[in-house]
This record gives C-alpha cells, structure tokens and sequence, in this order.
C-alpha cells in the first residue's frame, strides 16, 4: 500500500471538524420538547453526512475517488439545508459550508483520487 | 462553420447575472419594505407600490434573462453533445425570464412563463449534471448537486414563495458556477487558421 497524501489527512481532517460542528449544533438545538426533533434530526443527518465524507478519506474508502466529490457536495447542501431551517446556527452553518467546499475541491485532487482508487476496499 | 469566438463574453455575462440578480432582488425587497420571505412571491415585486423596487425586478428579470439567453447561445455555438443541448434550454429559459420582467402578475401569461423558467432552469440543471458527469467536470457537477439538493430540500418546509426564492437563488449560484466552468474550459471546437471555428 502506497503512503497516504497529505491531501487525505487534510480531507479528513475537514470532514470530521465538520462533523463535530453539528455534532455540537445538534446539541444545542435539543431544548427537551418534541418541537425541537425536527432541528435535532436536520443536524444529526448534516452530521452523518460529514462523518461518511471523513470516513471516504481513509485507505478503506468503500467508494470511488470521484464518488467522495459527490458525497462532499451533499453534505455542503446539507449544511446550506441546515442553515435555511434555522436547525444549525448561521455560524455553523458557514463554518460547515465552508468546510464542505474544502473537502469538494480536495476531493477533486488527483492524488486524491488516484490513492483512493488505488487502494479502497470494495 | 461559425466565426472565431471565446468564452469570456458569455461566461462574464451570466456570471455577472448570478452574482448580481440576488442582490438586486434583495435591494428590491429592502426597497418595498412590505416584502416577507416565505409569505410574498419574487414576482409580487414586479407589482409593487413603490416604483424603485417594481422597476430593479422588472430591469433585473430583463437583463438577467437576456444574459442567460446569450450564455445559453455561447455553450449552443461552442459545445457539442449534452452541454449543446443545456445551451439550448437555457435559451429558451432565459427568454422566459425577459416575459417574467415585462409580463407582470396582473396579465394572464405571467404563470405560465414563470412556471415555464423554472420548469427549463430544472431541466438545464439535470441536463449539465450529466454533461458534467460525462465529461468527468466534477466541480461543477457538486454545484450542480447542491443547487439541486437547496431546490428539493426547501420544499418540504415552506411554502411555494418560500421555494421559489431558494430556488431562484441556487439557480444564480449554480449559473454562476456554470459560467466560471465554461471560461476555463478547453474542449471548445477546433480553430483554425483564418479566424473560423469548425466542428
């Protein structure tokens, strides 16, 4: 197995600050009522969605290079999703979206590419 | 056979028209003072009482359209294949967007070119996701699935003024984004010598 790129460590570095952010958020939207598991359900899915681009960085990437491209995209309109129902704070909301667009043009990276198609599992 | 042309023109119009259009729209809100997100349509601005704001929406639909329609003729004219094809919608969208300016809500056709925008503007979308797909442009193709996913994801949540300011803005961003990807592209038709361009 050839040596992971920087490029990798930087991507999943992202996805998983990403992912605590709403992580985070998803707690500060849980006020005890019933009312509030629609914002805590829109942040947990944000925060799903980058803890999935996170774990497509890895040498076990069950998906394809451009794939991670596709996944970073859904979870930056997740993010701009969140911020529009007001399920994540306007702070997070551009932190995660700007954090989303880094791990969209990483993915795109060929070094990137090129080691997941290299070397994932499936 | 057409005459030797670049990109710039094109990409700098509908760049210009999606970087602009929501600002001049929110100018245009701002200016009516009465506008609500998610209880008035953008096109309630074109019938609005103060005519500052009644007259930027109806030059804004104008212009934008008109910029649209020229960046579609561009991708028409310089691509083959389904951007051609995303060209060509988005002609025919931008048109429909010049009768929204100059049809206000109070004539009969204003519904019909509304809905026939945005009907065009989905159809473009989901043609240059392919095209993107086929042509392995995968930056432009997460703008696309973003604007995409702002579109859909809106609906369930607010009513149909509500969704169709979101989708009016995820359209400017995703143009915005399809006029930078068409000024760095290369697959254009050869050029020859004596200043004409060939299939």
């Amino acid at each position: 197995m050839s040596e992971m790129p920087n490029t990798m460590k930087l991507g999943m570095a992202a996805a998983f600050l990403g992912a605590i952010c709403a992580f985070i958020s998803m707690a500060m939207a849980w006020d005890g009522g019933v009312d509030s598991t629609a914002l805590v359900g829109i942040d947990m899915a944000v925060a799903v969605v980058f803890f999935g681009v996170a774990g497509s960085f890895t040498p076990y990437s069950p998906v394809k290079g451009s794939t991670i491209v596709v996944l970073s995209a859904i979870a930056t309109a997740a993010s701009i999703i969140g911020g529009i129902y007001g399920a994540l704070p306007v702070y997070f909301a551009i932190i995660l979206t700007i954090l989303g667009i880094v791990c969209v043009v990483i993915g795109n990276f060929s070094s990137t590419k090129d080691y997941v198609d290299a070397n994932r599992v499936i | 056979m057409f005459t030797k042309v670049g990109t710039a023109p094109f990409s700098l119009a509908v760049m210009l028209m999606g970087a602009l259009t929501p600002l001049a729209f929110a100018i245009a809100a701002f200016s009516d003072g009465y506008w609500t997100f998610n209880i008035n349509t953008l096109s309630d601005l074109g019938i609005s009482s103060d005519d500052f704001a009644r007259n930027l929406f109806t030059a804004t639909c104008i212009i934008g359209g008109a910029c649209t329609a020229f960046f579609g003729y561009g991708k028409l004219m310089l691509k083959h294949g389904l951007d051609a094809a995303g060209g060509f919608i988005l002609v025919i969208g931008g048109v429909f967007l010049i009768a929204v300016g100059i049809f206000d809500e109070t004539t009969v056709v204003h519904n019909y070119v509304a809905i026939g925008y945005f009907i065009m503007a989905g159809v473009a979308m989901f043609v240059s996701l392919f095209a993107d797909y086929q042509n392995k442009r995968f930056l432009t193709l997460s703008a696309t699935i973003v604007a995409l996913c702002m579109a859909f994801g809106s609906m369930p949540g607010f009513t149909i003024a509500g969704v169709e300011v979101i989708s009016v803005v995820a359209i400017c961003m995703w143009t915005f984004c399809q006029g930078l990807s068409f000024s760095f592209s290369k697959d254009i038709n050869k050029e020859t010598d004596n200043g004409t361009v060939t299939e």
